[in-house]
């Protein structure tokens, strides 16, 4: 009987973790080039038998991924902005070192180099990509010109497994572990004056938080109803007519 | 719990911080040269509860960390330099840029300030001036008695005096461009500074390679799109409700826990 309290319990921890990653992905629900975050319940095997049966029970988590799916585009008539469709990441140079990113807000620094939100230089084939010019034109395939000339093409690059990377603050990622080596991408296409939106679904959020939280709700109820129990037992159950 | 509440608050405060921005472009719609802006916004930083690669309990290592994030914030806002429809007022000094110019203001203080607002008027010795008054750079002063002005898309400004039959050239506008125009500082009365983002003005004359040629009696239109920031305030608003009901769920968990223990 005590037992079951505590699996009620188990089950309603990992919601809150929940409710947190899903504040997160809300939150972010504007910001482009933002990957939302799920979460993996894994189930007690050595914890009563046939209990994966009962959602809302004995129930752990496993780990966070990032979901990878593609945002929406959204037009910005902005040059400099850069959309990725398909895969890839667009590579950012920062002092702490090698940057991936699908946030293509992009703008041009004083001296011309393409950099993003950050200042950090946007990297081509060969090291900072320079659009000193008037007219820049980006096409699909990331090649650069600006006026009339080719200046080298943006460096998109890929990972045999994208959910090895890892989320850092300012919608870059870094690779989780040192077996995730760059290679470049192959399906993809740029979108010049397009920014890849949040991937998160406002309706699919809210479901997904509100099953969550009625989860939680039926952990609590599970544990009110055992206590009641055991009242009973407790107190009722040697009781004399 | 508390902090999936300061998370969503996070979103709240960024969202609200959009349809300010938003607010803004929609009051300048009808702002001659007005150039509008769009919040940035980034993630923050993430919480590590368990790396990835460490070692589980059944001593495989694990395939995904346990990162929890902490919300959103703005990070800044973002000028968009496309150019504004123009629109024709037949006024002589009326001019706009077809192209990435900037018009060069002296401001009262003696420091530069740049602008696409070419609405300009003429002073009481005759000098061209903003509505506020601001000199343009270099100085143009027109005869007395000149009655009609004329400037070339070159930026060459010609005037007729009353009684000759030939114009006489009396000045040239000269314009000034940005590599990073989007880095320049609003200072209000349609007119930007300089910054370190935006790098040093380029001068140069209209029609030279990317200044961008005068159009006389036309103005530059606020490039503010009522649809798109319709659609923006639209998204902006249910962000900030979607993240409200997040806050609203944090809140109603942590009065379950509470009532655990009837």
């Amino acid at each position: 009987m005590i037992k079951g309290i505590y699996d009620s319990a188990s089950g309603m921890l990992p919601r809150i973790l929940k409710q947190e990653i899903y504040a997160n992905n809300m939150a972010n629900v504007n910001t482009p080039g933002f990957k939302k975050d799920d979460i993996f319940l894994e189930v007690l095997t050595d914890a009563v038998n046939g209990s994966s049966d009962r959602p809302w029970q004995t129930r752990m988590v496993d780990g966070i991924y990032v979901d990878f799916t593609q945002g929406s585009h959204q037009r910005t008539n902005i040059d400099t902005n850069l959309a990725l469709e398909g895969d890839g990441f667009f590579v950012v140079n920062t002092d702490q070192g090698t940057r991936y990113t699908r946030n293509g807000n992009f703008s041009v620094s004083p001296d011309g180099i393409l950099i993003d939100g950050k200042g950090n230089p946007v990297q081509s084939d060969s090291g900072p990509m320079n659009v000193l010019g008037d007219q820049i034109v980006i096409g699909s395939d990331g090649i650069v010109s600006v006026d009339g000339s080719t200046l080298g093409t943006i460096k998109v690059v890929d990972f045999d497994r994208p959910y090895a990377l890892k989320k850092i603050e300012g919608t870059y990622f870094v690779p989780g572990d040192d077996a995730a080596v760059e290679k470049p991408a192959e399906e993809f296409r740029i979108r010049q004056g397009y920014l890849e939106k949040s991937n998160v679904n406002i309706v699919e959020v809210m479901v997904d938080m509100l099953s969550s939280f009625r989860a939680y709700e039926a952990g609590q109820k599970a544990i009110q109803t055992q206590d009641k129990t055991l009242e009973k037992a407790v107190n009722d159950l040697g009781r004399v007519m | 719990m508390i902090k999936a509440m300061r998370t969503a608050a996070s979103g709240m405060y960024a969202q609200q911080l959009n349809v300010d921005t938003i607010a803004n472009n929609l009051a300048n719609v009808n702002t001659a040269g007005y150039k509008k802006s769009k919040v940035e916004f980034q993630d923050v930083l993430y919480q590590r509860l368990r790396a990835a690669g460490s070692r589980s309990s059944a001593g495989t290592s694990v395939a995904v960390g346990l990162d929890v994030g902490y919300g959103v914030k703005p990070v800044a806002t973002q000028r968009s330099f496309t150019e504004g429809t123009l629109s024709q007022t037949g006024n002589p000094l009326d001019l706009s840029i077809e192209g990435n110019g900037f018009f060069q203001i002296v401001m009262p203080d003696g420091t530069m300030g740049y602008t696409r607002d070419g609405a300009f008027k003429l002073s009481a010795d005759g000098q061209i001036v903003t509505t506020d008054g601001f000199f343009v750079q270099p100085n143009i002063s027109l005869p007395g008695d000149s009655d009609q002005v004329s400037f070339s898309s070159d930026g060459i400004v010609s005037v007729r005096v009353s009684g000759d039959s030939e114009p006489q050239e009396v000045g040239q506008i000269e314009l000034a461009k940005f590599v990073n125009p989007a880095g320049l500082e609003a200072i209000g009365h349609n007119l930007f500074i300089e910054t370190s983002a935006s790098g040093a003005p380029l001068l140069g004359n209209p029609t030279l390679e990317g200044f961008g040629r005068i159009n006389q009696g036309y103005l530059e239109m606020s490039n503010v799109e009522i649809v798109d920031e319709m659609v923006n305030m639209i998204v902006a608003q249910r962000a900030y409700e979607i993240n409200s009901k997040a806050i609203k769920t944090a809140e109603e968990m942590t009065e379950i826990a509470n009532n655990l223990k009837r």
